[in-house]
């Protein structure tokens, strides 16, 4: 109860008074542990901003939303796999640099600029970062829907190993299970779950 | 064999691990194809939640619904019915009394007609000359006298104090006099249906009122017929 309303409190702070500085580290642990008002939150701050850059290089206004929102799932994934834990500058600015990476990956594909001649940061992971199913191969796609098809305990353990990059060990002590083993095991028999699935197909 | 694979996607390889991994992936198909396997789950995995994340942030875009909470509007809700009923009792209180005293005035004494040659006044006499002359209090006094002495002339000495009561805005006391009168006898029955229905009115009890005035409209003799139409009216 007390942590739910610490949690509470920040969220209130800075949701209501932006001037008010919530620490960034907070930010990015309730982002980790997925909380819906703080992403909002994020998610509604920064759009305006990201909006005038975008606007700059004349983006219509649907692609510009969409690059948006893979910047913001770019953001939350980096979150999750712990790459924010030592932020130097705001979440803000994180994100706003993704955001610009984003919109110049962008205009790169459509060739309207030479991504190698501009300066502009690099950011880890971001490269052949996609959100469509059409950066999937045929095998891919039958794996997606497979790993869709999992139950919820299987998906976990997956979600944590190839989404967050958890080491065993953690996801063990996250997921509450007895030893390594136990946790190798059923990790296994979730693959060849997969494996099945595809099989049939 | 998964053990390195693992290692690999922990990012937890030792450098001799690394020489092994190149070598296996070189060497054994079977190593080579799970591997290649395990990447193309990841990148599906990837895409898989990066769609799921990214439909939880289009929910942000969507007008918002508003949601009407119940729970949340109740204590406007009271707020709203209490100021609504105290706007209804003040509306029909402020009502009631504004009728009251545009309809009240006092039965003028019919009984003794002050006369100023009489020099020995009956008791009688005093008592509406001080009715008469606004000496309510001495009035009254007298006419609790003449009532206990005076059987016959109880019902409408009655009526006197009822308007006495009802001037010094005790309205309770004049409807328990004016009911009793109703009980006792058939006569003056107007006056005591008239001043009782603005007793009523007095107490704010329009519903009463309204009953009274109903009684008294089929009345033949009334000394207030007008007004008691009208009264009615106003009551609707």
């Amino acid at each position: 109860l007390k942590s739910k309303l610490v949690k509470l409190i920040f969220v209130k702070v800075y949701f209501y008074s932006p001037k008010i500085l919530m620490s960034e580290k907070h930010i990015v642990e309730l982002i980790k542990s997925n909380h819906d008002p703080t992403i909002q939150s994020v998610y509604l701050k920064n759009k305006l901003p990201f909006f005038k850059i975008a606007n700059g290089y004349k983006i219509p206004n649907e692609v510009a939303l969409d690059i948006y929102q893979d910047s913001i799932v770019a953001l939350i994934e980096n979150v999750r796999k712990g790459k924010v834990d030592d932020l130097k500058s705001s979440i803000n600015t994180y994100l706003l640099a993704i955001g610009k990476f984003m919109i110049f990956k962008y205009l790169k594909s459509k060739k309207y600029v030479d991504l190698d001649s501009v300066k502009i940061e690099n950011i880890e992971g971001l490269d052949a970062f996609s959100v469509e199913n059409e950066s999937l191969n045929l095998r891919e796609l039958m794996l997606k829907k497979a790993y869709e098809s999992l139950g919820e305990q299987c998906k976990k353990i997956l979600n944590l190993f190839y989404f967050e990059n958890k080491k065993l060990d953690d996801i063990q002590a996250i997921l509450n299970y007895e030893n390594k083993d136990v946790l190798k095991s059923q990790k296994s028999r979730c693959i060849s779950h997969l494996k099945k699935i595809i099989k049939e197909k | 064999m998964n053990e390195l694979i693992a290692k690999y996607f922990e990012n937890t390889l030792s450098d001799t691990d690394k020489v092994l991994f190149e070598k296996q992936i070189l060497e054994d198909d079977t190593f080579k194809s799970e591997f290649e396997f395990q990447k193309e789950l990841q990148k599906s995995i990837q895409v898989s939640e990066r769609q799921k994340i990214k439909s939880s942030l289009q929910q942000f875009e969507k007008p918002k619904v508003i949601m009407f909470n119940l729970k949340r509007l109740y204590p406007y809700v009271a707020i709203l019915v209490l100021f609504f009923s105290l706007w209804i009792i003040f509306k029909n209180d402020s009502n009631t009394q504004d009728l009251y005293t545009e309809y009240f005035s006092m039965y003028p004494n019919v009984v003794e007609p002050i006369s100023r040659s009489s020099n020995e006044k009956s008791l009688k006499q005093e008592a509406f000359e001080n009715y008469e002359l606004g000496n309510y209090n001495k009035a009254l006094f007298d006419f609790e006298v003449l009532k206990t002495s005076n059987e016959s002339d109880r019902d409408i000495i009655n009526i006197y104090k009822a308007n006495i009561y009802l001037y010094s805005k005790n309205p309770e006391k004049a409807i328990i006099i004016l009911k009793e009168n109703l009980e006792e006898s058939n006569e003056w029955m107007d006056k005591n249906l008239w001043y009782l229905s603005l007793a009523y009115l007095k107490l704010g009890n329009s519903k009463k009122a309204k009953e009274t005035l109903l009684l008294l409209s089929k009345e033949t003799n009334n000394f207030k017929k007008q007004e008691t139409l009208s009264l009615l009216n106003s009551l609707k």
